[in-house]
């Protein structure tokens, strides 16, 4: 079953969040905004985060390189990280065509500051990229 | 109107891991006081400088430096043989948002360089406007970062002689990069401006004519600003940390 962008949240760092409960535990799955994979310009590195590494939101999270430029990745929310997508550095040219679904970086255990309300919605995040653009 | 105001750091001599640490201070510096920071330098002995991601172990690809030492960058790109160039480092501000490398900003001070290089009648350019780049034959695989080509580095003759790289934070863009002077013979298969034009290019002369591109094209007036004791400290402690320590530069 395929994303739907219109229904993630959003880090104004351009890392989306799709919020799930599981048995009373919320999770977040991360990646990485369309809009950003394109301005990132042919990206050749990504550094994944520990599993189990607790991340505040707004830590930095990854990193990845692109044209000679290492850039971090920031957590959009506060938790413990409990599993990484450990094929996607190998597979990166797969996160233009894909960034919200092979594209997803880590899943986090939310705390219960988890940070989420800080988050934006879609239409706020498509307003801050036009912006910017 | 007056200009803002940008800090140069003059040109001084350091060690391989003091000018990494020294530009991750500088950095740390300009994501809390938002201040353009030039600085120019020199290396104390011959270096090897690896980026970011790239994997120690092609240090074996290279024997001929294989006796020289080693830092591993904060930035991208490959391999760096650090011995007769200048080597420059400019940091920005930048809002949180942003993304990406900052072509642009490749752009901007590589066009300094050519500027500064007009004066003594060399001519270099971009390799995107090179027969070779309008051809779109660029190459990222070899070990060496002078012998890779990316759209912005700077050629003459063929070869590159300019090339940079880029770290981001959260509030500023860390640019540094190496205009080559001539070759090492550590990097032989490498040619420097002053091997491929019969004009001289002296390192000082050039520098001052880049800093003054660089106040033009920023729109900025450059003051002079050496490190400050807590700077050193900073640095040193960003050294044992960081650039120093052997996980670091084994980490890939």
């Amino acid at each position: 079953m395929s994303r739907d962008q219109s229904k993630l949240v959003y880090a104004s760092t351009h890392e989306w969040a799709d919020i799930q409960e599981v048995e009373g535990v919320r999770y977040a799955t991360i990646g990485v905004s369309a809009f950003a994979i394109e301005q990132l310009n042919d990206l050749v590195y990504m550094d994944l985060p520990e599993v189990g590494r607790e991340v505040n939101a707004g830590d930095e999270l990854g990193e990845v390189e692109s044209v000679k430029a290492v850039s971090p990745l920031y957590s959009p929310v506060t938790g413990e990280v409990v599993e990484v997508h450990s094929e996607l550095p190998d597979e990166l040219e797969q996160l233009n065509s894909d960034p919200y679904d092979f594209g997803w970086i880590a899943k986090i255990r939310l705390t219960s500051d988890s940070g989420i309300e800080n988050l934006l919605s879609f239409d706020d995040y498509q307003r801050q990229c036009s912006e910017s653009a | 109107m007056s200009l803002p105001i940008g800090r140069l750091v003059p040109y001084r001599v350091f060690s391989g891991v003091e000018n990494m640490s020294l530009d991750q201070m500088l950095q740390e510096s300009v994501d809390q006081n938002q201040q353009i920071a030039l600085r120019f330098y020199g290396w104390r002995e011959p270096t090897l400088s690896f980026g970011y991601f790239q994997s120690y172990q092609e240090r074996h690809f290279h024997p001929v430096s294989s006796s020289v030492s080693c830092v591993r960058r904060a930035t991208g790109g490959g391999s760096l043989l650090h011995h007769h160039e200048l080597t420059y480092s400019l940091t920005i501000p930048q809002t949180l948002g942003a993304i990406g490398p900052r072509l642009d900003v490749y752009q901007q001070v590589h066009k300094c360089i050519i500027e500064a290089l007009i004066n003594y009648g060399v001519m270099v350019k971009p390799f995107s406007k090179t027969q070779n780049g309008l051809c779109g034959k660029s190459n990222c695989e070899q070990f060496l970062c002078f012998q890779r080509r990316t759209a912005e580095d700077l050629i003459l003759n063929g070869y590159k002689v300019v090339g940079s790289a880029q770290r981001k934070s959260r509030a500023s863009l860390l640019q540094h990069g190496s205009l080559l002077l001539s070759s090492s013979r550590y990097a032989p298969e490498l040619p420097g401006v002053n091997d491929l034009v019969a004009q001289r290019v002296g390192l000082m002369e050039v520098m001052d004519s880049i800093i003054e591109h660089v106040s033009d094209s920023f729109q900025i007036q450059l003051r002079e600003d050496d490190f400050h004791d807590q700077e050193i400290t900073r640095a040193a402690e960003i050294a044992q940390l960081r650039f120093e320590n052997e996980r670091w530069l084994h980490r890939r």
